[in-house]
């Protein structure tokens, strides 16, 4: 055998012992989080019970529902819609594992685009995962894709043209958030889409909430959108928000910009539709090293530059953007939706309790409302 | 039926890639081979 063929064969060994350690990173992320039924969680159901064609696909997110015995309206929170923004998926965990409902109920999905916690965006550096060190361990959760993962959805498009005929770039075929209200027939993603709209109708939720996090340059940041039917609500919110010291901006959901929760959600069901959108640095463009610290404490050299530049919509400075921050603002927000959902509509009345304050998860840290897994 | 003609076609270029490794005299190109096949074993496994 010649010295070449040699060399290649070495090579190619060496090849597939890389592709071996890189597989076994990459497929020890297709693994579910755990995330801990809640003394409030009473039903878990998932969203093939809502439309069956999602049964046996990966897409199948688990649904927790914290219902009261007593009447009251439905409120319905979404986090995971983008895996990269950390804050809404623990939001939604944290009311998994803390709320107990009073009157009515609240239904959570923590991870609506399952497909894009399972990988990560090349070339971006970003955390496979986010640890939390509890009094009963280290919990960690997935910090994932704003996309579905290709290998469950390809190709993608050049350009994709969503079901009202409007044209947007070709990735976001695979995201959620563009493929509202969904197609039963669509691809992948759109029909988690349409899965999410069925349980929305079928459940009757009242009060609809996505969580989201935005990069510190994009305009819409610190902000709740809300359909044209819940601008009242929302309006009443950002005001008693701001009377507790939290600025939030409101946008209303543009009719024309079609595909996302806080349009067609409106559109195509009888929930008032809100979106809200924190602070996130790992997501951002003008970010210096990415890291886990970066996704969990928003500090970032390159972003406090920005700000100097005013280049943010957003104050930034040393301290950065914690979690606890944006988890808190998310918490405070979605109680004060729906304490005002409350004075709108006595009728359907909802009350939640053992959700930490904005105060208190600022000061105990975010790893104190995880539960001990057992 | 797309996706597994899409396969098909990454194992049809590594084969090519690899082919070409044991005809290259050039080590830096034959490393070059090595490093791009990486990916796609990945994606013929559909891992990534």
């Amino acid at each position: 055998m010649k010295k070449n063929q040699k060399i290649a064969i070495g090579l190619i060994i060496f090849s597939f012992l890389i592709a071996t350690v890189a597989s076994v990173s990459f497929i020890e992320k297709w693994k579910s989080d755990t995330i801990v039924k809640g003394p409030g969680v009473t039903k878990i159901a998932h969203l093939s019970d809502y439309f069956p064609d999602l049964k046996g696909e990966y897409s199948d997110s688990t649904i927790y529902f914290l219902e009261s015995n007593k009447p009251g309206g439905t409120a319905f929170i979404l986090g995971g819609t983008h895996p990269n923004e950390p804050a809404s998926m623990l939001c939604a965990v944290l009311f998994i594992e803390n709320a107990t409902v009073e009157k009515g109920r609240i239904i959570v999905i923590p991870q609506a685009n399952l497909s894009g916690f399972s990988h990560n965006d090349p070339q971006e550096a970003s955390p496979q995962y986010l640890y939390f060190t509890t009094p009963n361990g280290v919990r960690k959760f997935r910090y994932g894709s704003r996309a579905t993962n290709p290998i469950h959805q390809w190709p993608d498009p050049d350009i994709y043209i969503n079901q009202f005929g409007q044209s947007l770039s070709g990735s976001d075929n695979r995201n959620l958030n563009r493929g509202y209200p969904g197609n039963p027939s669509g691809n992948f993603t759109e029909k988690i889409c349409y899965a999410i709209m069925e349980f929305i109708r079928k459940e009757e939720c009242d009060l609809s909430i996505d969580l989201h996090e935005a990069s510190p340059e994009y305009p819409v940041i610190n902000a709740i959108v809300a359909h044209e039917e819940a601008g009242d609500l929302a309006s009443m919110a950002v005001m008693d928000l701001q009377m507790e010291n939290l600025e939030y901006n409101l946008e209303m959901s543009p009719p024309t910009f079609h595909g996302l929760t806080h349009r067609e959600w409106g559109d195509y069901s009888d929930t008032l539709a809100i979106l809200m959108e924190s602070a996130n640095a790992s997501q951002g463009r003008l970010r210096g090293r990415t890291d886990e610290a970066l996704a969990l404490t928003g500090k970032d050299k390159m972003y406090v530059k920005a700000a100097q530049l005013g280049k943010l919509y957003v104050p930034y400075d040393k301290n950065g953007h914690p979690i606890e921050e944006r988890v808190g603002r998310h918490i405070t927000a979605i109680g004060m939706l729906i304490n005002d959902f409350n004075m709108l509509y006595p009728e359907k009345t909802i009350e939640c309790t053992s959700i930490p304050s904005y105060p208190e998860i600022n000061e105990k840290g975010y790893s104190s409302y995880l539960k001990e897994v057992k | 039926m797309l996706t597994i003609i899409y396969r098909l076609i990454i194992l049809f270029v590594t084969i090519l890639i690899v082919w070409d490794m044991f005809k290259e005299k050039n080590f830096w190109s034959q490393l070059t081979g090595a490093i791009v096949i990486v990916p796609f074993i990945l994606r013929m496994l559909m891992i990534k």
